[in-house]
């Protein structure tokens, strides 16, 4: 037998073991299949100036808060944040801008509530902003998301804390690292603060600005309606403003732009210059909370991906050991419970069987508030006890994985189908 | 085979036009793409189905999220990352079955004459890190040149070769621990 080869026979040999035929696309079907897709992004962008991506990219802000320190929060920020510059743009713009901007320097901080679509729910929030000077170092803003997560995202100058109570804990971040937040601080920069350069930009981009006065049913007093709508970024404004004090009283974004549906955030109350403690934009560290750097958290991180490897090797025992150094890390982040659905694989490949239970019961009942990956574990841990003839508490299990991730956006995703699938198989018997 | 490699005014057109809502941009796009989609998807997941499942999935999410990308001249490497991370979410989902499918895969036929080498190739390649099989997959799968590659994930040619001579050297390694010997 010949077990020499040479480059050649490497190469044609690494081209056999290529598998199928070349992919092929077919549009059509994809279509088919993806058709909210094609609707959504329709109209969506067109952003081919500057101009517009600024405001894109302060819409992203939040986006990029929320998927580097898995909270939702920075999104709605940003959105008020799009809105209070929209405020200022009035139904005239000429009119608005010198009006609202003149009465806007005398504003150092504003607080500003109402709903914002948390998960796709409308759910309150609180936001503050101080920006007295201009200047990202002196930007303050506190957020709170009102949802079952209640996190609270702060910006102190350069640095951004987010504090997510479901995880015990406080996440820092470099705010000037967070590529999307250069249009946050830019903003900051201007004095008063999100007027100037922003807001004259949005002159240039904002489209179908319609002015009418309308009496406030409440209480009588006269008030301008104003709405616009920005189509590259697919977003319309509603803004009412009080004629004498040329400030916003309320205000609604949608993400959209014929003002359809439900916004995206409803602005109720907007308190200019409100009295707040010096200490105010700071997050108190609660007892059990963990604060932690980007950098400790890379490093668990690391450490986690350092384990898959070894599980795809089929190393268990030191996947093992690895998924349970994560865990015992940080065990209250939302990664430690990923880690100990993994402990429970690794044992269920070394065939020990009860710490593989024990593992997933961990994964579940040590984490209520997060649910992330309570499908999967539930799942595992219905098979594991199919596995040990235990078919009751796996019926059970196979039926929390179904209640789990009731409301995916695909019912037949892992373990969904599988999860099905075990339950008509056990009653079929 | 689609080349990558289109003038920058040429793909910031059609990316243009398919954010604007043009159809016809959107399959252009896709019909360019799709190959390298599937891929990079079969990279990570090593499942034929279920990378195209991924490719797909990404365009969708890519289509949904195109607002977001600020160099429109880099929407190949933006696209290879979104459909890459769709892969790794699948993956990360299925990893039960990521021991079946390593089995599965090694249980494909023996081309005739081969001594077991294809299953050892196979073998290496699917046991590389996906960062050294994206490349290996690129090149030899898909047939991408150097250039090509470097164009769709963004990177420099020194890099892609970087990566490919060290997924070749770890391919050499793991057919010597199968005794198989690189004639000197």
């Amino acid at each position: 037998m010949n077990r020499e080869y040479n480059e050649r026979d490497l190469e044609q040999a690494i081209r056999r073991t290529a598998p199928g035929e070349p992919p092929r696309p077919d549009f059509a079907q994809w279509r088919e299949k993806h058709p909210e897709a094609l609707r959504i992004g329709a109209g969506n962008l067109g952003a081919t100036a500057d101009l517009d991506r600024r405001i894109a990219s302060v819409i992203r802000f939040g986006r990029t808060i929320m998927k580097r320190t898995r909270v939702r929060l920075g999104a709605v920020a940003a959105a008020l944040l799009v809105a209070v510059i929209f405020f200022g743009s009035g139904t005239d713009k000429a009119w608005s801008v010198e009006q609202t901007i003149a009465a806007m320097k005398k504003i150092e901080s504003v607080h500003i509530a109402g709903t914002n679509l948390c998960h796709g729910k409308p759910t309150p929030f609180d936001c503050w902003v101080y920006s007295p000077a201009g200047g990202a170092d002196s930007l303050k803003l506190r957020y709170q998301c009102r949802c079952e997560r209640n996190g609270v995202l702060a910006v102190q100058g350069g640095t951004v804390y987010a504090y997510l109570p479901s995880e015990k804990v406080i996440r820092i971040r470099d705010g000037s690292q967070i590529e999307d937040l250069q249009y946050w601080y830019e903003g900051a920069k201007l004095s008063p603060w999100l007027t100037g350069k922003l807001l004259e930009t949005l002159k240039l981009v904002g489209r179908a600005w319609q002015q009418r006065t309308e009496t406030d049913p409440n209480t009588g007093a006269e008030q301008i309606v104003i709405t616009c709508s920005h189509p590259p970024s697919n977003v319309s404004f509603l803004l009412v403003v009080d004629p004498e004090s040329k400030l916003v009283r309320r205000a609604k974004l949608w993400k959209n732009v014929e003002w359809q549906g439900e916004p995206m955030f409803d602005a109720r109350v907007f308190t200019y210059n409100p009295d707040l403690a010096a200490d105010f934009f700071e997050i108190k560290t609660p007892p059990e909370v963990i604060v932690l750097s980007q950098e400790a958290e890379e490093q668990n991180q690391a450490r986690f991906d350092r384990a898959e490897r070894l599980f795809q090797e089929a190393k268990y025992t030191e996947a093992q050991e690895l998924y349970q150094q994560v865990h015992d890390a940080y065990p209250s982040l939302k990664i430690a419970s990923e880690a100990l659905m993994m402990v429970g694989l690794c044992h269920n490949h070394l065939g020990q069987p009860d710490q593989e239970i024990e593992a997933y019961l961990k994964a579940i009942n040590g984490y209520p508030a997060l649910s992330g990956w309570h499908v999967a574990t539930y799942f595992h841990l219905g098979r594991a006890y199919l596995d040990q003839g235990q078919k009751e508490r796996a019926l059970e299990a196979f039926e929390h994985c179904l209640a789990a991730g009731e409301g995916a956006n695909d019912p037949d995703q892992f373990p969904l189908k599988e999860a099905r699938e075990s339950i008509a198989r056990m009653r079929s018997r | 085979m689609i080349s990558l490699r289109t003038c920058p005014d040429d793909e910031r057109a059609i990316v243009e036009a398919a954010c604007r809502g043009d159809g016809q941009a959107v399959a252009g796009l896709y019909e360019r793409y799709y190959a390298l989609m599937v891929w990079v998807a079969y990279a990570v997941l090593l499942d034929r189905g279920l990378a195209e499942d991924a490719a797909q999935q990404a365009f969708a999410t890519a289509c949904v999220k195109m607002r977001s990308l600020r160099q429109l001249d880099r929407f190949g490497p933006w696209l290879t990352t979104v459909c890459r991370n769709a892969a790794q979410d699948m993956a990360r989902a299925r990893r039960r079955d990521a021991m079946l499918l390593k089995a599965a895969a090694a249980e494909q036929p023996v081309q005739p004459g081969s001594n077991g080498f294809d299953r050892a190739v196979k073998e290496a390649v699917d046991s590389l890190d996906a960062l050294y099989r994206e490349v290996i997959v690129l090149h030899y799968y898909s047939g991408l040149s150097y250039k090509d590659i470097e164009s769709a994930l963004g990177v420099s040619g020194d890099v892609v070769k970087g990566r490919l001579a060290r997924a070749r050297r770890q391919i050499q390694v793991h057919l010597e621990k199968e005794g198989f010997r690189r004639e000197q």
